[in-house]
């Protein structure tokens, strides 16, 4: 593809291809020559510099995912949910999750906060704390607090112990890193509540060094290392 | 997080502020954020056009011009970004005389136009590219967007009063 326009100019497109590294270095060397020698394309190329400097806003697209994928055990009743699944794999339900309010301040074990869950609703995103009631197709998004940074992984654990990743998402994922951030950071992710039976508990893992899923899994239950914090929330399904 | 091979958070720090960039080509400030929130659902939903022939960045410079114009139902709005005489909003440093004349021209053609003929018009008279950069982003042949562009001018004549 050429750098230049029909007038011999520099597109817009090579400029954010350019900055964002993805020009051959045959590109890059004509846009590097034609910069040289063309003022409008250097005072177009300061102002996409300055306009590229600005922070972008969190992003708050949350792709759905099912919270597991749904073996098929007719005596469980699997039908729904796997009519679910089929929907989630078409992309049809695929949001933008909305905006949580506020954060709180809370205080995980470990000594420090870590984990707030969101429920969709119609008015936006509403908060759910320990015990609260949710439902089938309920919408959860999630929020994290990093004020150090570290490594994170969210996951929950049904009633019969299944775990299911939550961020990163995939599967048996590790933990990912989060640079240090005042303000909480909206995880760009959410799952959608299918109709496994029994309460759900949602675990916020933060560690100063990466870990993997089995040890995140083994430090929900038991010798949660020193320079980590573990949030829990417990959801109950609605009778 | 990993969707069928395309790493949202990843595709979000590379080409975010290329979107945002773009998306300000059609809508301000505010607007211009809540479209960037879309554009990135939008990614998630056609991620499986996404066929590794070109950058990421050039399959969401796409993605983002075609739903700008999507979203910009209302043609007068059209028009006044075709017509914007703000230098900085649609600059194109080597717009001549009768390619300004084209654009008007083109501008008020916009409520006759199907989405993907304004597509093209954008990419052709408003960013200046060559039929071949305009088929390499929308896979296509450079025959098509020929074909296409005269479609174009040939609206762009009648609605001048002249012949078809």
């Amino acid at each position: 593809m050429s750098p230049l326009t029909r007038d011999g100019h520099l597109l817009d497109l090579t400029i954010d291809l350019y900055m964002a590294g993805d020009l051959s270095a045959e590109a890059r060397a004509t846009v590097d020559q034609h910069r040289a020698g063309c003022a409008a394309c250097a005072r177009r190329w300061a102002l996409a510099e300055e306009a590229l400097a600005v922070p972008l806003p969190p992003l708050r697209v949350a792709a759905l995912s099912p919270i597991r994928t749904p073996a098929p055990a007719p005596s469980r009743g699997w039908g729904r949910p796997l009519a679910f699944a089929a929907a989630l794999a078409a992309g049809l339900l695929l949001a933008l999750f909305p905006e949580p309010p506020p954060a709180e301040r809370f205080v995980a074990r470990g000594g420090a906060s870590v984990l707030e869950v969101f429920r969709a609703t119609e008015q936006g995103a509403e908060r759910v704390h320990d015990g609260s009631l949710v439902a089938v197709g309920d919408r959860l998004g999630f929020r994290v607090h990093a004020p150090e940074g570290g490594w994170f992984l969210v996951f929950g654990v049904d009633a019969q112990g299944r775990a299911w990743p939550a961020w990163p998402q995939g599967e048996e994922p590790a933990a990912a890193h989060l640079e240090p951030s005042f303000e909480p950071v909206t995880l760009s992710a959410a799952v959608a509540l299918d109709d496994s039976p029994g309460s759900e508990r949602v675990y916020g893992l933060r560690c100063a060094r990466s870990f993997s899923w089995s040890e995140a899994r083994r430090w929900a239950e038991r010798d949660l290392p020193a320079g980590c914090a573990l949030d829990q929330v417990r959801l109950d399904r609605r009778p | 997080m990993r969707q069928q091979g395309l790493d949202l958070d990843d595709l979000y720090r590379r080409y975010g502020g290329l979107v945002l960039r773009r998306i300000h080509r059609f809508y301000r400030d505010e607007e211009a954020r809540d479209v960037l929130q879309e554009v990135f659902a939008r990614a998630i939903e056609k991620q499986d056009t996404f066929r590794g022939e070109s950058s990421p960045g050039t399959w969401l410079y796409q993605l983002t011009t075609r739903h700008c114009l999507n979203r910009l139902r209302d043609a007068r709005r059209r028009r006044e970004l075709l017509a914007e005489p703000d230098p900085d909003a649609w600059w194109s440093p080597g717009a001549t005389s009768a390619q300004q004349d084209k654009r008007l021209l083109v501008s008020e053609l916009w409520r006759l136009l199907d989405e993907e003929l304004a597509e093209i018009g954008i990419y052709y008279y408003v960013d200046g590219m060559s039929h071949a950069e305009i088929a390499e982003i929308l896979g296509v042949s450079r025959r098509t967007i020929g074909n296409r562009l005269a479609e174009l001018e040939r609206r762009a004549r009648v609605a001048g009063g002249g012949a078809p």
